[in-house]
């Protein structure tokens, strides 16, 4: 298989089998968002389905908690402590009073830590050890496992204090003490962790949030919040160490004539030492004699940049403000209510089930009044991944709802039921000119309910043949002169119109469906221009044989004997759906030798369906005839007259002939290729001073032989050393069964001390070893004496990462 | 006056370039790895973050292959997640059936071939995806994993070899 075939079979399997992975606009957005905006993203809490299999293992071991024994209010009480503050600054104070929250809760604990914690005679060491020595008995694996995600580790585990998640669990493994085992059973925990979190956590928490003065933010425009501003910028995007950040003593001033502040700080050298990546290099960052020094422009809406240009600055800031204006004189929290109501209403449905939804938000703001459109979506379960169920859309400007629409499929409007249904065939039979009869008749139904073109002819007929329906609904959804290019998109925009007109509930429909379906779009489609038809399968068949033969220089007559067939594509895998031809080329049987195409029997190209042959510069691989050539006759130059030597000994004797298959050759094609290859590359070597390629190097210093008369056999030596490993290295059989022989040589260079050298290892079977639950072996590599079978000396080292037995050992040789 | 190295507004143009351009790609690379698709996500806006962050050691190194820089932030990323305890715990068994419970299976040969890439060692399935599945030439593929190229040609000869199988039994485009 050429290289191209190989790139091309690798890169359709994964584009074809992994499509439902790729992004959709808005997640992409919110990358963007979360990167360049400086939105911060809390991951501590997010548990992934994986992790919560290995949490509850450990949870199973904690003593179960009665849970008639605990104190209503238990969790509340954590809450409240976690909403002031007390879990951030996890000082003495807030570890004991955590610890009589414990207590109150009936949480078992060493009463002679608890009597310590309590004795304010006691040195605060003491104290705070105790309560260390209580908290972390009984959350210290948990907080453990939650750490290990986090990107910087603290110094210390008794930094972190438990979260809510973790709290919950001990309640949740008291009344289900099974093991989460099964799907069913992580939906059900998310869920209870969701009303947990909804129901009891976020209300106590708020409770005590809404009490404490100190939280509430200061409001831009101020110089306080400017220093604000320049203190987030410097952990965020510059990553220096907040409690650096928290302790500068920040100049500012104001400028007029910009309406802007200008404002630094400086951090001490030491300081950074603890940060993890902070960027303290370049043209932004001033190196101080004792420190960094880093300056901001903040406007008084909050935009910030690292920058001392003043006018770029002022010119991006007010754009800034003008793209992120919006008006809203409705809350968060009011939006939900009007929502919920709005559900009750239109739906009929109880205040109970309202309330039992989980729901999120998406907000935009609309073009022209800038109003902020919310859209609250409800599901009836916490977890991500389940489908949605209804939709409210809130004009915040104005105070009312403008739409409520339901994501069900029966309450869908006929247009809406049209395009999900296309969308989900286009997922599994790609766009419509594939679909199965079936569906095409499914798709006309549809169209019928929606009362598309009700006048035009076709409806008249009683049961129109395939053709007529490709031809109507190509004419419905305007492709009449390109039906390949009909696709879920084309109609969405046919139907829906320009993006800008649509509804809340049409973009919040539009955007699940992208994302369930992982559509394609239609906009990278390029449209003929003017009467210029698609062509069909001769005419791309035509134009490579034309390009072909001028590339190679040669006529097109001589072609007449090759097979050249071609084959339409509706290609996914781009960002932009692409439609074209393949057109495959194969020279006759016979023709193996000739030299023009250093013994390439197939190609293959890639013809839009205008007439275009696409090239490299479309995607890296896609050769047009021309470039084929190109690349071929490079390849052809390459000249290392030693490997090449190498390859030929190789072809020659039937052998692998992989640089590092050397050591799997039969013991009498080392000694033969070494001996050829030794002069060689001393020769180079005395030309070339420099020359001192580490593949060679071997072949120069080291002389590869034959066993000869008095050396014990290769079979014996390998036996030899597989008895050693497992004795030396206490393997059972299991083990010693997974361990290959990988490099087999006998080192000659000192006649007189001629040893085996054998390398051991599993990588033959690494998943089976993996699976078997092994950890991944070492690699063995063990000296053998040629005449008296003693072991000489044993190396080993870690594989890392799948390195091979080869990296390994050469490393090592 | 001091100028700064590059307008941010142009800095998130060229974050916006790079997220539409190759946001599919990385996801994907990630979930090879990491055999997890809440954790690709999550790998996903790491790298990004990082390649925020680290702009201007990269306006300032003059990097000439966006890409390859791109793809070794988010294999680096990849290689943090790996090091975590939380994957040492995990079946790794239990892993490959995560990835064919994800993967729904539109050709079985194609499957099996995603199943072999994702089954191959760190150190091979790294330098596939770069090479083949990315289009990267050599250089290019070890630039991105921080290798010598001769190391890259390694691997890949190795990772060639044991994907054989694969290949011998899918092979579409022989006429």
């Amino acid at each position: 298989m050429t290289l191209e075939q190989k790139r091309q079979r690798i890169r359709h399997a994964m584009n074809n089998e992994l499509a439902h992975l790729n992004t959709s606009q808005a997640q992409r957005d919110r990358l963007l968002a979360i990167t360049a905006g400086g939105e911060t993203v809390n991951r501590k809490s997010k548990l992934s389905f994986g992790l919560v299999l290995a949490l509850v293992l450990i949870c199973i071991s904690i003593t179960a908690v009665a849970v008639t024994a605990v104190i209503n209010g238990y969790y509340e009480k954590v809450a409240q402590m976690d909403a002031d503050g007390s879990m951030m600054r996890w000082e003495m104070k807030d570890k004991i009073q955590f610890v009589n929250i414990m207590r109150e809760g009936n949480l078992p604990m060493n009463e002679a830590d608890y009597a310590l914690m309590m004795n304010e005679k006691e040195s605060n060491e003491n104290r705070e050890a105790a309560a260390d020595r209580i908290i972390y008995t009984r959350y210290g694996e948990l907080i453990q496992k939650d750490v290990e995600q986090w990107e910087e580790q603290p110094a210390d585990i008794t930094e972190v204090a438990p979260n809510e998640v973790i709290i919950f669990q001990e309640q949740y493994l008291a009344e289900h003490p099974e093991s989460i085992s099964t799907k069913e059973d992580y939906q059900a925990y998310t869920d209870a962790l969701g009303y947990y979190l909804r129901d009891v956590y976020y209300p106590a928490y708020q409770a005590r949030a809404d009490q404490l003065p100190e939280t509430t933010p200061l409001p831009d425009g101020t110089e306080e919040a400017a220093v604000r501003h320049l203190k987030s910028y410097m952990t965020e995007v510059y990553s220096w160490h907040p409690d650096a950040v928290d302790n500068i003593v920040p100049e500012i001033k104001w400028d007029e004539e910009y309406q802007l502040w200008e404002v630094s700080g400086e951090v001490s050298k030491a300081s950074m030492e603890l940060a993890f990546e902070p960027v303290l290099e370049g043209k932004t960052v001033e190196v101080t004699e004792t420190g960094y020094r880093l300056t901001v422009l903040v406007d008084p809406n909050g935009f910030t940049r690292a920058t001392r240009d003043k006018q770029a600055f002022s010119l991006e800031a007010q754009q800034h403000a003008k793209n992120n204006q919006f008006v809203s004189n409705v809350s968060y929290d009011e939006a939900i209510r009007m929502a919920k109501d709005a559900l009750k209403a239109h739906y009929n449905l109880t205040e109970a089930e309202v309330n039992s939804y989980f729901y999120d938000s998406f907000h935009y703001v609309q073009t022209g009044d800038r109003a902020q459109i919310s859209t609250i979506t409800f599901r009836n379960h916490y977890s991500y991944q389940t489908e949605k169920m209804y939709g409210v859309v809130i004009n915040r400007a104005e105070g009312r709802v403008t739409d409520v629409f339901s994501y069900r499929e029966n309450d869908m409007s006929p247009i809406w039921k049209l395009l999900s249904f296309a969308a989900r065939t286009e997922q599994k039979e790609n766009w419509y000119v594939r679909w199965s009869l079936e569906n095409k008749k499914a798709l006309i139904g549809h169209m019928k309910a929606c009362n598309i073109l009700p006048e035009h002819a076709f409806w008249q007929q009683a049961d129109p043949s395939e053709e007529a329906m490709d031809a109507f609904v190509a004419e419905a959804f305007g492709a009449k002169d390109y039906p390949s290019g009909i696709n879920t998109w084309r109609m969405v925009e046919t139907l829906l119109g320009d993006a800008e007109t649509w509804s809340g509930a049409d973009h919040a429909l539009f955007m699940e469906m992208e994302t369930k379906y992982n559509l394609s779009r239609s906009d990278g489609l390029e449209k003929l221009d003017g009467n210029k038809k698609e062509i069909g399968e001769k005419e791309a068949i035509a134009i490579i044989r034309k390009e072909f033969a001028a590339a190679w220089n040669m006529e097109e007559t001589e072609m007449d004997a090759w097979q050249i067939v071609a084959q339409q594509v509706h290609d996914d895998f781009l960002d932009r759906g692409m439609v074209y031809w393949r057109v495959y080329v194969t020279r006759p049987m016979g023709t193996e030798n000739d030299a023009r195409f250093q013994g390439r029997m197939n190609f293959n190209y890639r013809v839009k369906i205008n007439g275009t042959v696409m090239d490299a510069s479309v995607l890296p691989g896609w050769f047009s005839p021309a470039q084929h050539k190109a690349v071929l006759e490079e390849t052809a130059s390459y000249d290392n007259e030693l490997f090449r030597h190498f390859d030929r000994y190789a072809q020659q004797n039937g052998l692998m002939y992989e640089y590092e298959d050397f050591f799997h050759w039969p013991l009498k094609h080392q000694k033969a290729c070494g001996d050829q290859l030794r002069p060689l590359i001393q020769e180079k070597m005395q030309q070339d001073p420099h020359f001192a390629d580490p593949r060679l190097m071997a072949f120069a210093n080291h002389v590869y032989g034959v066993p000869e008369n008095g050396m014990i056999t290769e079979a014996k030596a390998q036996e030899i050393a597989f008895q050693h490993v497992q004795k030396a290295f206490d393997l059972t059989d299991q083990e010693r069964s997974l361990l290959l022989p990988e490099t087999m040589l006998l080192d000659v260079t000192n006649p007189a001390k001629p040893f085996y050298q054998i390398g051991l290892s599993s990588e033959e079977r690494w998943t089976s070893s993996i699976r078997a639950g092994l950890e991944p072996s070492v690699y063995y590599v063990m000296e053998v004496d040629a005449y008296t079978g003693e072991i000489l000396n044993t190396y080993t080292y870690a594989r890392d990462d799948g390195e091979t037995g080869v990296e390994a050992w050469e490393r090592w040789y | 006056m001091e100028q700064a190295a590059v307008p941010s507004y142009v800095r998130e143009q060229k974050m916006n370039q790079w997220i539409e351009t190759y946001a599919d790609d990385i996801k994907k690379i990630c979930f090879v790895y990491l055999a997890d698709r809440s954790q690709a996500e999550d790998a996903l806006q790491d790298t990004f973050l990082k390649a925020w962050k680290s702009m201007p050691a990269y306006e300032r190194k003059g990097v000439e292959n966006d890409k390859a820089w791109l793809m070794r932030i988010a294999i680096n990323v990849c290689r943090d997640y790996h090091k975590t305890g939380w994957f040492r715990h995990v079946d790794k068994h239990q892993d490959m059936d995560t990835i064919a419970a994800y993967i729904p299976a539109k050709d079985e040969q194609d499957r099996e071939l995603v199943m072999d890439i994702c089954n191959l060692p760190a150190k091979y399935k790294q330098v596939v995806l770069l090479y083949y599945y990315q289009g990267m030439n050599m250089r290019e593929a070890a630039q991105a994993l921080g290798i010598p190229a001769s190391t890259a040609q390694r691997r890949l000869k190795k990772a060639e070899s044991l994907l054989k199988a694969a290949w011998i039994g899918g092979e579409e485009d022989d006429a």
